[in-house]
């Protein structure tokens, strides 16, 4: 397990930030900044070519939101 | 697994692992078997990832734009168009013009698709610090040839484009971004070979001058 983007680290999310806590907006405003860079990571951060894999027939929407929310979130089942 | 609104939000990782998230959509989108689950994943994937991540989704795109092959970027392209046929593009939420929350129950928020959302992120920032102009331009060629990888879907998105266009009612975008849309879907729709060129009209008509202008030009923005 990876650990958490410290932007994240205290459990909340970008948009619910009270806009009465100067700490709270100012880590809103380096998150912002975060999100314009995630833009090109995905391209940077894809190595190779991104080829169509061998049918697979365990294949199931759940397995694939599961491991799609795996690979870029910290927890994606809570 | 599927999300529902009790969930707290999703936290990114530190380091995400794009190209897995990418191989994942691409594989979804090539071997569920049916159209509803297909749109049903984009549809998931979405809310799973609520409005503060989705700029992440985008980056996933934008992933497949640029390193997908053919038969990579038509298998996702193929999962959008059938969104737009049914009205569920995977959107996220931005805030009406003028208002300064992005919180998703706000009543100013509006739900954008990929290509507008991006448009309107750099055009008329709100809370989210925008793209740079490059990391703009980049990202809507990524995302632009992703779409046109099906001729179907360029087709579709350019009078989706055109409709939010047309739209001054719903407030999200103001008139300057609707024009440079509008430019942006004419361009396109004439041509969906090279993506550049309907990138350079959106920039023509936002800023009188394509990118190259704005490197002489604006060379602050450009950071």
């Amino acid at each position: 397990m990876s650990s958490l983007n410290p932007l994240h680290a205290g459990g909340f999310r970008v948009d619910s930030l009270s806009p009465a806590s100067d700490a709270a907006a100012a880590a809103a405003r380096a998150g912002d900044a975060d999100a314009a860079s995630w833009l090109a990571a995905g391209a940077d951060g894809a190595s190779g070519s991104l080829h169509v894999s061998a049918h697979d027939a365990g294949l199931t929407l759940d397995r694939i939101e599961r491991e799609f929310l795996a690979a870029l979130c910290a927890d994606p089942a809570r | 697994m599927q999300f529902r609104l009790s969930d707290p939000a999703p936290l990114l990782r530190t380091q995400p692992d794009w190209h897995a998230a990418a191989q994942w959509l691409i594989d979804g989108c090539a071997h569920l078997s049916t159209s509803a689950q297909r749109v049903e994943l984009l549809e998931r994937l979405c809310n799973a990832l609520g409005d503060a991540l989705y700029p992440a989704l985008l980056g996933v795109l934008c992933a497949v734009g640029e390193r997908g092959t053919r038969q990579a970027q038509q298998a996702v392209a193929g999962a959008l168009l059938e969104g737009l046929c049914s009205g569920r593009v995977p959107s996220g939420g931005r805030p009406a013009w003028g208002a300064s929350s992005l919180r998703p129950e706000a009543p100013g928020t509006r739900r954008l698709g990929p290509v507008e959302y991006l448009c309107a992120w750099y055009a008329q920032p709100a809370d989210a610090a925008p793209p740079s102009a490059p990391a703009f331009d980049r990202a809507l060629r990524s995302l632009l040839g992703l779409v046109s990888s099906a001729e179907p879907a360029r087709m579709l998105y350019c009078d989706r484009l055109r409709a939010a266009a047309d739209d001054p009612l719903s407030g999200t975008l103001a008139r300057g971004t609707r024009d440079a849309l509008r430019r942006l879907a004419e361009a396109w729709d004439s041509d969906g070979t090279n993506p550049q060129v309907p990138v350079d009209a959106f920039f023509q008509a936002l800023h009188g001058s394509g990118l190259q202008g704005l490197r002489q030009w604006q060379p602050a923005r450009l950071r």
